[in-house]
């Protein structure tokens, strides 16, 4: 998908209304309405041992307009069961993803005897309501996170027709910048590229799990780094914590540039 | 009344055959379901119109306020009913729907004759087939339009629907009508209304019903700043009306004067 | 002369052509809305201390025409709400007449004093709108909700692909770009609404108004503004009630307008220089 940014500066604020009008084959010029429009913004989320923690920034926008400096894509998918999803992309398909789930996860607690989906089961389902819409795609990139039954922390990340890996991931990003912060996921969470400094350069870095404060720095790191470079980054940068003992969340600020 | 002359003969058992003295038995027995009710009645005044019944509790177990009996059908019409309650139920949600498709059709209120008369050609309905029986309802339907100002109707069983200065209805009707003939209606405001509907119900209760419990359940219809006054004898406000509950503490104040009057009804009497 | 009735003050055959009936077909695919024909423009709204200011104008364009004006985009839902609409006016008009009235009388049915409020209305729209575009038939509007909600100033965008934003100031149209930053200088943030008396946020979306008239080609100086308060009052039974005011100024015509700006712009018409 590409950015509006990378289109020719349009003045008509509502760009998204329209699909600019394209030649068909037959000479014909077809106008049509377009379902979708993107509205920017970017998440990660990055697991420790036993936690695992979502973030995403606030800002929605359309073109170059900022709609709002306050709109949340990380969602709690229920009271007490320490599911979060993380939502980007066509803002209203996104919500309508999020709703799908609270609902899905909410109905199974009480089809189950009150008891709460597994994070698992939460990341297949997702998966078959994203695919059961490939033929009109909900374009909502998705990141899943959650504890397992032995408290392991899950993350599970999406394309938007609900491709996904089963045993889950460390980090995932999704999004405007997610290609700015993907590598420096990469770098600070996988250590790729890192090598113990005594091998030069023979020997990889040892992968150990983070701690929260690390992983809490490098969110912020992430965020403020990726406000510089995009436009559609800014304003506020909500983090979702989950651990065994809940889930916990912060809103900081970013620039508002 | 029919069950002496009609038990037995055939004709009292199928809705669409009349009886040779040309009666519809299943219509009259439907109207004994109403006799049976909780008295109901409908005061048209000069600047509104005021519906009250009298909810018979069955049980102490029933929430205080519940089973509502006059149902909002539109933002100003109200339909006060007596007789058998889900029969009520399926009248009135045909009232809504006749409502809403008036507005669909002509994008404006559905005036309140218009109302009685869709109700009453949908009651009769009920009178022609062998296959239905008719309603065991007897509605009193309240509103207030834009060109007739106040309108009360009432749409009995067979189908038959009358406009009323003074309606009344159920088990208490009798004694009802004796009071509602005292007033001088329409030109009395709403206020007072409810004063009277409120001792009128209570009456009825006394005569009819004495042993048991029941709820004084009220509601009007007025225009939003609703007034009488300027308004000349016999003049009667115009407008779309609002219908809703008549608020707790009026209905309270007329509670009050009603067990009152109740009490010094009966002094006077002995008096005399 | 035509001597058959039903042919006259039709266009001639010989002179215009036989009339091109393909369209009446009804074996034809149905046509879903491809864009808006008569459209209104912007909607400004503001929270403020107390509660929010919405405004917009009274011009319905077909195109560059100035087609009707004496359009009103804003309209009261229920007690508690208004909403006010940009984009097309038909499927503005059919959003309020086929869904939200039928709505509000049914849910005054119950007379339990209960009533939908302006997050109510505001979500009811969204889910309307983004089904409508999951249809692939959408209705052509961008709509503000302003009103009160559980004891604070509601104020929401939602648009014809259900894409749904909150804001303590908000606009749709070219006040997106023109309204918008004018009153984020007031009011840049949530926290900045409690600080914000209604006299400034009526002046401010009157302020925008003019900006907007200046700006905005499909914009006319006569517009609607609706502000909705809360009032305390108290119940017979001495318990304070919370009652949401809703004040309405109609056909205001903007005042003090200057185009001394205008002889600024260089690049547009006869001038040489």
């Amino acid at each position: 998908m590409s950015l509006p940014s990378m289109q020719p500066l349009g003045y008509d604020q509502s760009y998204s209304f329209h699909t600019p009008a394209s030649k068909a084959s037959g000479g014909y010029t077809q106008h049509r309405f377009n379902p979708y429009a993107d509205n920017g913004g970017t998440i990660i989320g990055i697991t420790g041992e036993d936690f695992v923690v979502l973030a995403g920034d606030t800002r929605h926008t359309s073109g170059y307009n900022i709609n709002s400096r306050t709109e949340k894509k990380v969602y709690r998918l229920g009271g007490d069961n320490g599911l979060v999803l993380a939502t980007v992309g066509f803002g209203a398909d996104s919500k309508d993803v999020a709703e799908t789930m609270m609902r899905a996860v909410n109905d199974f607690k009480f089809n189950h005897n009150l008891k709460n989906m597994s994070v698992s089961a939460a990341a297949q389902y997702l998966s078959t309501v994203l695919y059961n819409n490939r033929f009109f795609p909900k374009y909502a990139n998705c990141v899943l996170a959650g504890l397992d039954k032995d408290g392991k922390a899950r993350l599970y990340s999406y394309d938007s027709v609900g491709s996904y890996s089963k045993e889950g991931e460390t980090r995932a990003s999704a999004g405007s910048a997610s290609s700015l912060i993907v590598p420096f996921l990469d770098n600070q969470v996988e250590f790729k590229n890192q090598f113990v400094p005594s091998s030069k350069g023979q020997e990889e870095r040892p992968v150990v799990p983070l701690d929260p404060i690390t992983v809490a720095k490098l969110v912020k790191d992430a965020f403020t780094s990726a406000t510089e470079r995009h436009i559609e980054v800014g304003d506020g940068l909500q983090i979702v914590t989950v651990t065994k003992d809940g889930v916990s969340e912060e809103v900081v600020d970013l620039k508002k540039d | 009344m029919p069950s002496s002359t009609s038990i037995g003969t055939g004709y009292d058992l199928s809705n669409s055959v009349f009886s040779p003295d040309g009666r519809n038995f299943q219509v009259e027995y439907a109207t004994k379901a109403v006799e049976n009710g909780g008295t109901a009645i409908g005061i048209r005044c000069k600047d509104g119109v005021v519906l009250a019944v009298e909810k018979l509790i069955g049980s102490k177990l029933l929430v205080p306020g519940s089973n509502k009996r006059i149902a909002s059908v539109d933002n100003h019409i109200g339909i006060a009913c007596s007789g058998l309650i889900p029969d009520a139920r399926h009248f009135t949600s045909r009232a809504r729907t006749e409502a809403s498709n008036w507005r669909k059709l002509y994008r404006s209120p559905i005036p309140i004759s218009s109302m009685a008369d869709a109700m009453g050609g949908y009651a009769q309905l009920y009178t022609l087939y062998s296959s239905v029986r008719p309603f065991g309802v007897t509605a009193i339907i309240g509103g207030m339009d834009e060109a007739g100002g106040p309108g009360l109707w009432m749409v009995e069983p067979s189908g038959v629907g009358w406009g009323y200065f003074g309606a009344a209805t159920g088990r208490g009707r009798q004694a009802a009508k004796a009071e509602l003939e005292k007033l001088p209606l329409p030109n009395i405001t709403v206020e007072e209304a409810v004063k009277q509907a409120a001792r009128i119900i209570y009456f009825a209760h006394d005569d009819n019903s004495k042993d048991k419990d029941f709820e004084l359940e009220m509601t009007w219809v007025r225009l939003e700043k609703g007034s009488a006054e300027g308004l000349g004898e016999g003049v009667s406000a115009k407008g779309w009306g609002k219908h809703e509950e008549v608020p707790k503490e009026l209905v309270a104040e007329a509670e009050r004067l009603a067990k009152e009057s109740m009490e010094g009804g009966g002094d006077e009497e002995m008096e005399e | 002369m035509n001597h058959f009735p039903e042919a006259w003050g039709r266009p001639r055959n010989d002179v215009y052509g036989v009339y091109d009936a393909s369209h009446l077909q009804s074996s034809m695919p149905n046509q879903h809305t491809q864009s808006p024909i008569v459209t209104g423009t912007s909607v400004v709204a503001l929270k403020f201390n107390g509660g929010v200011v919405i405004a917009a104008d009274n011009l319905a364009s077909y195109g560059s025409l100035a087609r009707f004006t004496d359009i009103e985009r804003l309209k009261q839902v229920g007690t508690h709400t208004i909403v006010g609409a940009g984009g097309d006016i038909s499927d503005m008009q059919y959003l309020h007449e086929k869904l939200l009235d039928p709505l509000i009388i049914k849910e005054e049915y119950q007379n339990d004093g209960h009533h939908l409020r302006a997050s109510h209305i505001y979500r009811y729209l969204s889910k309307v709108l983004y089904h409508r575009r999951s249809k692939f038939n959408p209705l052509w509007n961008t709509l503000l909700v302003a009103g009160w909600d559980d004891g604070k100033p509601f104020l929401a965008s939602a648009d014809l692909l259900g894409t749904t934003f909150s804001a303590p100031a908000l606009s749709t149209g070219y006040g997106a770009q023109l309204a918008v930053p004018l009153l984020r200088r007031i009011c840049p943030d949530e926290a900045a609404v409690e600080n914000i008396t209604r006299e400034q946020a009526v002046a401010a979306v009157e302020e925008c108004m003019k900006v907007l008239f200046y700006r905005d080609a499909r914009s006319l100086s006569k517009y609607s503004l609706a502000i909705i308060t809360r009032e305390d009052v108290e119940s017979a039974e001495g318990e304070t009630k919370e009652r949401v005011n809703i004040e309405w100024k109609k056909d205001i015509e903007l005042q003090n307008q200057s185009w001394k700006f205008a002889e600024g712009i260089r690049g547009y018409g006869a001038q040489v220089v």
